[in-house]
């Protein structure tokens, strides 16, 4: 298993279970901390996906043309929220 | 009643022996298969080590101290003669609290989820850059960065819940990396750059991509704080 997703699992089951001894106030921050790290997951899970196909094979032309039309979809998508 | 407690009812104590037998077990290392945690698993114990000094410090702010030897509580007396420190009673010989086994192992979940999340958070960032052995992969790289952390920008932008503030601080975030990244009037974007020095493996390629990246880079850093500035909110 994925070691962030380990330790989202992780401060989630903690979090719970200070929430039922009634620790709400250190259940909500670990909350917090697990809702912090699983907003980066998907940046780290994507990263981890470039970084197996660089293992084996460099970037070629097609792999920019497809990251510059993702780049373009989602800057466009941002730019108009 | 004698104004001392044993050793072992003290919750200070007790808890500087489970973070001696942390520090223990990753000074040996413990074997976890195919967790990819890598050398760095001794940062899951660090990270558990240093929430068990956290602990302690709790501990002592709002538990009471009882002495644990006659030498302290003949200091103690001495010190509240000379007016150093005010009386203070030091209570039952029993020091309740704090190690109880729920509580450890709410703690002990919680500080191994912290290190794995702090250790692994951007694992596969690391990877990507560590993957690129060339400097048109890692320009690529920079690229995929970029897009990754775009795509995130754009759908807290698109929450309801974003403020307008967040998102126009995500927009001109984004304003400012992207022409580094894909080029405009004014500059060749990375591809470009890479294509180029791929073609003409000479000095100046070489060093007119690598200051794109690293120009890239930097512009890239400002909209990563923007994004988890946004995620905080």
């Amino acid at each position: 298993m994925n070691p962030t997703l380990l330790g989202i699992v992780g401060l989630r089951a903690a979090a719970l279970a200070l929430a039922l001894a009634g620790q709400t106030r250190a259940s909500n921050s670990l909350y917090t901390l697990a809702d912090a790290a699983e907003a980066g997951i998907d940046i780290d899970l994507h990263m981890r996906a470039v970084a197996d196909k660089l293992k084996t094979r460099s970037a070629n032309d097609d792999d920019w043309a497809d990251l510059a039309a993702r780049i373009e979809a989602d800057s466009d998508r941002l730019q108009g929220s | 009643m004698e104004p001392t407690i044993p050793w072992y009812q003290s919750a200070i104590i007790r808890q500087q022996i489970a973070q001696v037998v942390v520090a223990l077990t990753a000074l040996f290392g413990v074997n976890l298969g195919g967790l990819d945690v890598d050398a760095t698993l001794v940062s899951v114990f660090a990270g558990i080590a240093a929430v068990i000094a956290v602990w302690t410090t709790v501990t002592r702010i709002f538990k009471p101290a009882p002495n644990l030897s006659a030498t302290a509580v003949r200091k103690e007396v001495a010190m509240v003669k000379a007016g150093d420190i005010p009386p203070s009673p030091t209570g039952p010989g029993t020091q309740r609290g704090f190690f109880r086994t729920a509580l450890l192992a709410c703690v002990a979940l919680a500080s191994a989820g912290l290190a794995l999340v702090s250790m692994s958070g951007c694992a596969g960032t690391k990877a990507a850059y560590g993957a690129a052995e060339s400097l048109p992969d890692t320009a690529y790289v920079v690229a995929e960065h970029y897009a990754a952390v775009l795509k995130e920008a754009a759908d807290i932008a698109e929450s309801p819940a974003t403020t307008p503030e967040i998102r126009d601080a995500l927009k001109a975030a984004d304003s400012a990396v992207k022409p580094y990244i894909l080029g405009d009037d004014t500059r060749p974007g990375l591809r470009t750059l890479a294509a180029r020095y791929i073609a003409v493996k000479n000095a100046q390629n070489q060093s007119d991509l690598q200051a794109a990246v690293n120009a890239a880079v930097l512009e890239l850093a400002r909209l990563i704080n923007a994004v988890k500035s946004a995620r905080r909110s």
